[in-house]
């Protein structure tokens, strides 16, 4: 193993000096990811601006047997990007140009650190949009959407990251420099694109990323209802998928992250719901018109407590101003809050929301429900604060019963936050050893000397082991007690 | 009629695991046609066709792989739900195991996505005879690598499916095709002109040399204005048109010569390659019946950033042509690793998408 500085002197062999960072001082700007709960001074950090000298460093690590971290925007919120006290963060922010904008066939190639919201400001002038649009698209770069397959707001309607890619330019672990997919819809051969999305860095280095854009819709309405239960909001989630209406957006939020949010955002909620449900509907107008017309009748078959319709670009910003600043709402009324990110069949809905309350007063912690309840992505953040000794432990206790709990149900412990180093101990639930020895081989054909992000997303057997963990999978229980929460 | 259980087909992959005998995985080989021909003996996945979970207001459908794709639309149609890929399904009996392992989309795939777009989670056997659940049955699924859509498209070369849970969509309510004849401006313009419009519900645009096809899906209202303002005539029969464009009946795919199926980016000009031409997929799709050589179709194919596969080798059944497009040295040798981390002894499938795979 090579010192910090030794580490510094090699690099400086073949990169030039602003690319590396060293002193102790600036290391500790990159010692957490969006997930600040865990925290490690990285042992070096380095920022190449060239292909050619992303295959130098890996090639030197790769002969070296040095441990590499990926590192976009640093917004994970899994610590996906967590560096390690022995091993080079690799960060990429200064692949940050849009290489095309290709109109004609609605694509735009850019290098893996250019932000996500910038690809649709940079095709708005085409009248295109890139479609996922995770919360922190303002920041987050494109290399991590690929590489933790973002989501969004969005998605129900049109799809994750995986669906919104073409190809990927890439570096292998050996330093080999390889284009993944094509710049049409087919490739030959597996679909290495569907395995390096959401791979978390494990299999290679993203560097640049041809996506799909797609034409901006003409029309968007936003509808916001008040419900006096979460239960009827949650039966008026599935009524609009049965009417067979595809929102591009349909969230739900509990009456506690409700006052958090128009406390913070006074976007006009009914703070004393019990839920809100916020639909929103994208198309051509005669399109949304009409779909409008089928969710609000669905909506005034239930006892609605308000009914929000936007007649105006301002006033479907203003109901999403509530919506997308649920978070930092949630940072203002507690000191640190703890963000889940489980996917259930909404059919459970009501009571895992049941089955999260109780273990609030249990664990004596408060939890703010904030949802994209249309495809059944929890995103319970539970406040707790760090300051008081053995609470982040206990916080973590609670998340993780959370999703437990989501895979009893049939579903997943992430479904778009990725599994990091933050939920490596709920995968020995989701998957049993089979499986996990399995992706262990994939990682085996990318990465054979385990040099890529090493102890995240796929725990170790021994780790599963040590756990001793009782495998539930896919919603075989092995006690028939869903109705018991 | 009595099926095989699931553990006779792992009790027959463990054993050619165990003697190194490589096996051809076959379904209702309704797509032999497809892949290179494997002098094997079958394992023949004739388990119990079932729908073994659908809830509609889930927007999800699992189906053991025998399942043929016209029970899982006809169960799917109940619920005014289909699935979104709109798959081929050759002489009514395709299974929704083939489909995947093939990977096949229809006309509808540029508009709302693919078979692997639309695969949740595949339950199968992999060359050392272990049962995997990969993926699941929700939409958003991030955990673990994303294999069970790496099984899609893998011809069985990676491991035998067992059933598949895929994502449903709705139905649209109405649906109109017109026809614009062709009227010697340039065909690939006017579908680009078409395509980059956020103004219609398109769901499907097809060409062939004389006409351009276009299916539009939603509100009925909607769908008159869209097609006034696009122009052409109404298309009768639209659906058993659209029928013969995804299961590929449709007259022009028949002409007696290899028939090579070309992704390229939408918008590319008429490709150099003699013979008839067919445009899908608003224009990513080509499919061409020549005898131009493999090389030079492969060339023309990659000079716009595309690739070409040899879809139905009509009269070389020897394995004398190349038929998948040829991997870069890189992506070869991964695929080479990949192969042997699901099937280590090389017997699902072997040579059936590379020779040397």
């Amino acid at each position: 193993m090579y010192t910090r500085d030794e580490l510094n002197t090699l690099f400086q062999k073949f990169l030039p000096k602003d690319a590396i960072v060293a002193a102790v001082e600036e290391l500790s700007a990159f010692e957490c990811d969006a997930l600040t709960a865990y925290k490690q001074l990285p042992q070096i950090v380095l920022f190449p601006e060239t292909v050619e000298q992303v295959q130098k460093i890996l090639r030197f690590c790769y002969q070296n047997k040095i441990h590499v971290v990926s590192r976009g925007a640093g917004t994970s919120l899994s610590g996906g990007a967590l560096p390690l006290a022995e091993g080079v963060l690799l960060s990429l922010a200064k692949f940050n140009r849009i290489l095309k904008i290709d109109a004609d066939n609605r694509t735009a190639s850019v290098q893996a650190g250019v932000r996500n919201l910038a690809i649709s400001q940079a095709a708005s002038k085409y009248g295109l949009y890139y479609a996922p649009d995770p919360s922190s698209q303002i920041a987050c770069t494109i290399g991590g959407n690929v590489a933790e397959n973002a989501g969004g707001v969005h998605c129900l309607k049109y799809g994750l990251t995986t669906h919104n890619i073409l190809e990927l330019k890439v570096v292998t672990v050996e330093g080999e420099f390889l284009t993944i997919g094509s710049q049409g819809l087919d490739s030959s051969g597996y679909d290495l694109l569907a395995l390096l999305t959401g791979s978390e860095g494990l299999l290679a280095v993203i560097l640049e990323v041809t996506v799909k854009l797609l034409p901006k819709p003409d029309a968007v309405q936003v509808i916001l209802a008040g419900f006096d239960s979460v239960v009827q909001a949650g039966s008026a989630v599935a009524a609009i998928i049965a009417a067979n209406v595809t929102p591009s957006g349909l969230e739900m939020m509990d009456n506690y992250a409700i006052r958090a949010a128009e406390e913070f955002a006074h976007a006009g909620y009914p703070v004393d719901a019990a839920a809100i449900l916020i639909c929103e509907l994208d198309g051509a107008s005669d399109e949304v018109a009409e779909e409008s017309n089928t969710v609000l009748e669905i909506l005034k078959s239930y006892n609605i407590l308000e009914l929000q319709i936007s007649k105006t670009e301002e006033q479907c910003l203003l109901i999403w101003s509530g919506r997308k600043g649920a978070f930092p709402a949630i940072g203002r009324i507690a000191p640190d809050y703890y963000c889940m990110d489980g996917t259930i069949p909404r059919k459970y809905l009501a009571p895992v929301l049941e089955y999260i309350s109780n273990l609030s007063a249990e664990y004596n912690l408060k939890v703010a429900n904030v949802f994209h309840a249309g495809d059944g992505n929890l995103h319970p953040l539970i406040l707790y604060d760090a300051n008081i000794p053995g609470e982040l432990e206990k916080t973590e206790k609670f998340g993780a019963k959370i999703l437990e709990m989501c895979v009893k149900v049939g579903g997943s412990i992430t479904g778009e936050h990725g599994v990091g180093v933050e939920k490596i101990n709920q995968m020995c639930l989701q998957f049993n050893t089979l499986e996990l020895e399995q992706f262990h081989r994939i990682k085996h054909a990318f990465d054979s000397l385990g040099l890529l992000n090493p102890g995240k997303a796929i725990p170790t057997l021994h780790r599963c082991a040590e756990l001793g963990a009782m495998h539930v999978h896919n919603g075989e229980l092995p006690f028939p007690d869903i109705e018991r929460f | 009629m009595s099926y095989q259980s699931i553990e006779d087909i792992q009790e027959q992959v463990l054993e050619a695991y165990r003697t190194k005998v490589p096996r051809k995985i076959v379904g209702a080989d309704s797509k032999n046609f497809y892949g290179y021909k494997i002098n094997a003996t079958p394992i023949v996945i004739d388990i119990k066709p079932e729908i073994i979970d659908y809830e509609p207001t889930e927007l999800v459908i699992t189906a053991s792989a025998s399942t043929p794709i016209a029970d899982i639309q006809k169960t799917l149609a109940q619920h005014q739900q289909m699935l979104a890929f709109e798959p081929p399904d050759f002489n009514n009996m395709s299974t929704i195991g083939g489909t995947i392992a093939c990977g096949f989309s229809g006309p509808r795939r540029p508009f709302t996505g693919s078979a692997r777009d639309y695969t949740l989670g595949i339950t199968c056997i992999n060359g050392k005879g272990e049962m995997l659940k990969l993926g699941g049955k929700v939409m958003k699924n991030v955990a673990g690598y994303d294999a069970s859509r790496l099984m899609v498209g893998s011809l069985g070369t990676l491991a035998v499916v067992i059933n598949v849970s895929l994502k449903v969509v709705a139905k649209p309510a109405h649906e109109i095709s017109t026809v614009i004849r062709h009227d010697g401006g340039s065909t690939i313009d006017k579908i680009k002109s078409i395509c980059n419009s956020n103004k219609y519900p398109l769901s499907a645009v097809f060409a062939d040399d004389s006409d351009i096809y276009i299916r539009l899906s939603g509100p009925e209202a909607y769908l008159r204005k869209s097609v006034n303002a696009i122009g052409g005539e109404i298309l009768d029969h639209a659906d058993l048109f659209w029928n013969s464009v995804a299961n590929q009946t449709y007259k022009s795919f028949n002409r007696q010569l290899p028939l090579w199926r070309v992704s390229v980016p939408p918008a590319t000009d008429t490709l150099a390659i003699s013979g008839a031409q067919l445009i899908d997929w608003g224009g990513a799709l080509r499919w061409i019946s020549t005898e131009d050589t493999a090389d030079s179709v492969r060339q023309v194919a990659t000079a716009v950033g595309g690739q070409a596969i040899l879809y139905k080798p009509h009269d070389h059944p020897d394995n004398s042509l190349s038929i998948f497009h040829p991997l870069s040295h890189g992506i070869a040798s991964l695929h080479k690793k990949l192969k042997l981390a699901f099937d280590p002894e090389n017997i699902l499938n072997p040579g059936h998408m590379y020779l040397d795979l």
